[in-house]
């Protein structure tokens, strides 16, 4: 492993560098955003298994006292203590055993329209301290063991950019790495890094290139400062590629193109990073010239893939248009890719590099029809990896929309989304949505489990061979991860958009789930799935925590400390 | 920089040709505007003109879908909307919620288009019949929003105004500094170290140095002395600190606030500021400083027509280089 010493803060207390980039070796924690830096949401712990999955009952739970922005979240999870990100930047330490507050630090928001959602997807934790980007666009350190706050710094003027944080960092070695909101606004893109002892700026890498700047023939003039672009999720790392890998979201004015003609770089796009300079390793462009509001800021999932005796290293990413790619996670080179929906109108298929090819024009004066919508194949639920079986896990949501283009005045900061849509279900057929296992190389598919509504929530493997998740009525549920069969689920009373996570305190294995929509895209059920407006929950930002009863602890396998 | 050698006239016609279309693209939103709202609109007009900023501006992303529904925000066809609580609403937003203020990007007349065209889709009972006015729904709005008042408006806009200035400089030479492309440069995002991380100016940018508002009232070389050599006068409340911690740490730089326990401060040594808290049972010594927090290189950094731009920016007129000296 290729570790610069140097680089390491000198200040670091718990988690240290070396255990957040071996977080594997700690099956008891969730010490980042994807379970581990390659973003797999996968817990080796099996003392929940399929055998005893049925046995499991809620033994906690904790409110966050805001119901605006649900709980969008994932828990993050050290040494018996979980920290947890709330709606509208409520942040929280938790005995992770009792559900007890250490404390909690409510961070003052301005009064102010929030642009994208009031929900946050989480923090960061390390070197003693914990690391977030707030809902007007700050990135604040707090006292990991008090809550007490130790520096804050502004990004850029929320009313300027129209952009914020609505995701969580991703610590690098000395640095916290901040991706942002925008796509839907006059904005470039970009990603920020932060000196994680002082807060101190220390790299900007934007996502639309400059004057002189290779890719800036991808854009107009007019539109390179405006294009949007944004780095809304998280990213993932490999430490012995020292490679930061980020997904790139849509060019603004999403539907109307008479601004920008051309590619568009580096929107719709995984770009590779030196994480130390900022410097652009590689990128690859999943969709050129983005019609449809295709981001493709979703997580990078990096797979070492073997078969046959060959071993090769995988960047497996879906893409909200409801394809799937599989790069070659040191080059970049196109490996294969394949759709993870049914309906798919936008392309005929792609090339030899990976190119899509027949692409579904888009003409400014007319309604189109594409599937999937703009609100995706998925969105920011995520998809989970479990290493002993050597299969990806993902969500897909039949949705398609009607784009009506319009042309808009661009004016920095504002919205700028050239245009208007309408969800619909495909054509001949109601909407529909699954999860699926695949093989992350071939795309195969092993299994498809049919969810209600979307499954707007993330996927959890686990070591007891599962996958966990929650709907949008409310049922927490577990599949068996060989055969997708339902084996248990439990209705928490609120729908689920964030993400689960498990982990273990004193021999015993919890499984936290967030639950409380507060997502625009729960909005979409009641019109797609008119059966169900009338049950939807009620709001809630709830976290609901799970494990087995003591009886049936004895007896079960366990590898948690 | 500018070059003095240029003659007068390629000075002012050059001005004048980049300018122009500058100016002229500014201000044509603006008076498109007035000239729709000079004639009374149909209701028809209202709705479609309505629709047209509606998909623009509401119907984004998740937000209330095109035609009012399927969007992921509340759906707005089949509602008992009146078009007082649809003007409030849209103007004001929801503070805390993704529905934003349109004041700020929205003109009254657009917001009327929008109300108009929002009521349009659902059927004449709300406004229309709780007024018990048969008359189509546009004409029940607000008087005091339609475009049924627009005498009181200036005939000419303000950019307008700005163009004709700028023409006729005068014949002697000058460079004349741009209150936009000051603007520009005050806000610039692509500039990580731009004006607006420390200063306000009227309610927009930081609050780490001082508000710059009333430096309009300032004759322009004033404004310029503060730009370039900041350490020459020091309002208190921004006075430079240092703070000293226990481990013998010093960090520079202005005060935020404090309470019993903390002390906030904003380190300035690097740029964007960070906001630093410190325990004060951690702080050994606080010492204030006799100069400013400010940086001192800006004179270095912009060229003189940049510093004369950001001084017209901050007196809110064209400053010529004349007036500096």
């Amino acid at each position: 492993m290729v570790l610069i010493a140097s680089a390491l803060p000198a200040y670091a207390q718990e988690p240290s560098w070396e255990r957040l980039i071996n977080s594997d070796r700690e099956p008891q924690n969730w010490m980042s955003y994807g379970g581990n830096y390659a973003a797999h949401r996968f817990s080796a712990l099996d003392q929940i298994n399929r055998e005893n999955v049925r046995q499991l009952a809620p033994v906690w739970m904790f409110q966050t006292g805001e119901l605006h922005g649900g709980l969008n979240s994932t828990p993050i999870v050290v040494d018996g203590v979980m920290y947890l990100m709330g709606p509208m930047n409520r942040v929280f330490a938790i005995n992770a055993a009792t559900g007890e507050k250490l404390w909690s630090y409510i961070y003052k928001l301005p009064q102010m329209s929030i642009p994208y959602q009031p929900g946050s997807r989480g923090l960061a934790v390390a070197y003693g301290r914990i690391y977030f980007g707030t809902l007007d666009n700050h990135v604040v350190a707090l006292d990991a063991k008090t809550g007490r706050e130790i520096w804050d710094v502004e990004v850029e003027d929320v009313r300027q950019c129209g952009c914020n944080i609505t995701s969580a960092p991703l610590v690098v070695k000395d640095k916290v790495i901040v991706g942002g909101t925008g796509g839907e606004h006059a904005h470039r893109g970009y990603l920020n890094a932060y000196d994680a002892k002082t807060g101190k700026h220390v790299w900007r890498f934007y996502t639309i290139p400059g004057p002189g700047e290779p890719g800036y023939e991808t854009w107009s003039e007019k539109m390179w400062k405006y294009g949007g672009a944004p780095t809304w999720l998280v990213g993932s790392y490999d430490p012995e590629l020292n490679l930061l890998y980020w997904g790139v979201g849509n060019p603004s004015s999403d539907f109307y193109d008479e601004f920008r003609p051309g590619d568009n770089l580096y929107s719709d796009s995984i770009i590779a990073l030196d994480p130390d300079t900022g410097k652009l390793k590689w990128y690859y462009q999943e969709v050129p010239h983005d019609m449809y509001d295709f981001d493709s800021a979703f997580e990078c999932a990096l797979i070492d893939y073997e078969k046959d005796g060959r071993k090769q290293k995988l960047l497996v990413h879906a893409n909200k248009g409801g394809m799937t790619w599989a790069l070659d996670s040191a080059t970049g080179k196109y490996v294969n890719a394949w759709p993870h929906v049914d309906n798919l109108t936008w392309l005929k298929g792609v090339d030899k590099n990976g190119r899509p090819v027949g692409m579904q024009p888009v003409p400014p004066d007319k309604e189109t029809f594409v599937c999937p919508s703009a609100a995706g194949g998925r969105n920011y639920g995520h998809s989970a990896y479990n290493p002993r079986i050597g299969w990806w896990y993902n969500v897909g949501w039949e949705i398609c929309s009607v784009i009506r283009p319009q042309k808009l005045e661009v004016k920095e900061g504002q919205p700028l989304f050239g245009g208007g849509m309408e969800m619909k279900p495909p054509k001949d057929k109601p909407a529909y949505g699954h999860i699926n296992a695949f093989d992350p190389l071939t795309g195969a598919r092993k299994w498809r489990y049919n969810t209600t509504g979307i499954n707007v929530a993330s996927l959890l493997a686990t070591g007891g061979g599962l996958i966990f998740s929650g709907d949008v009525m409310g049922d927490a549920f577990a599949l068996d991860a060989r055969t997708g069969q339902k084996l248990w689920s439990f209705n928490t009373g609120a729908g689920m958009s964030g993400s689960p996570i498990s982990y273990s305190v004193n021999g015993q294995q919890y499984v936290a789930i967030p639950t409380g929509m507060g997502s625009l895209l729960s909005g979409l059920v009641p019109f797609l799935w008119p059966e169900l407006a009338h049950k939807l929950p009620e709001a809630a930002s709830t976290l609901v925590v799970f494990a087995l009863p003591e009886t049936s602890i004895k007896g079960a396998a366990s590898n948690g400390k | 920089m500018e070059s003095r050698s240029r003659s007068a006239k390629v000075a002012v016609r050059a001005i004048a040709v980049l300018f122009l279309p500058f100016a002229l693209c500014l201000s044509s939103f603006d008076l498109s505007l007035r000239s729709r709202a000079a004639q009374p609109q149909s209701a028809e007009s209202q709705i479609e003109a309505g629709n047209r900023i509606y998909l623009g501006s509401c119907s984004m992303t998740y937000c209330h879908g095109a035609g009012g529904m399927g969007g992921g925000a509340p759906k707005l066809r089949d509602r008992g909307f009146t078009a007082e609580y649809l003007t409030h609403l849209i103007t004001e937003g929801v503070p805390g919620t993704s529905m934003p203020a349109f004041k700020d990007s929205l003109g009254k007349q657009q917001v009327v288009q929008i109300v108009a065209y929002v009521l349009s889709l659902s059927p004449k009972k709300g406004a229309a019949k709780a007024n018990g006015d048969q008359q189509p729904q546009a004409q029940t709005l607000d008087p005091h929003l339609s475009g049924a008042a627009p005498k009181t408006e200036p005939t000419t806009s303000p950019a307008s105004e700005r163009v004709k200035s700028d023409v006729a400089v005068d014949d002697s030479f000058d460079i004349r500094g741009d209150v936009e492309a000051g603007r520009a440069l005050f806000f610039d995002s692509a500039e990580i170290q731009n004006c607006r991380v420390c200063h306000t100016v009227q309610n927009r940018g930081g609050r780490v140095g001082p508000d710059l508002t009333e430096l309009a009232g300032k004759p322009p070389r004033e404004i310029l002395r503060s730009i370039v050599a900041p350490h020459a006068a020091i309002e208190e409340r921004y006075a430079t600190i240092t703070i000293t911690n226990r481990a013998g740490e010093k960090f520079t730089g202005v005060k935020r606030d404090e309470n019993e326990t903390t002390i906030r401060l904003y380190d300035t040594s690097t740029l964007p500021p960070v906001s630093r808290a410190f325990l004060k049972s951690d702080v050994a010594k606080t010492e204030r400083l006799n100069t400013s927090a400010m940086h001192a290189d800006y004179a270095s950094k912009y060229s003189l027509k940049q510093l004369l731009d950001l001084v017209s920016f901050l007196k809110s007129s064209n400053v010529g280089l004349k007036e500096l000296f």
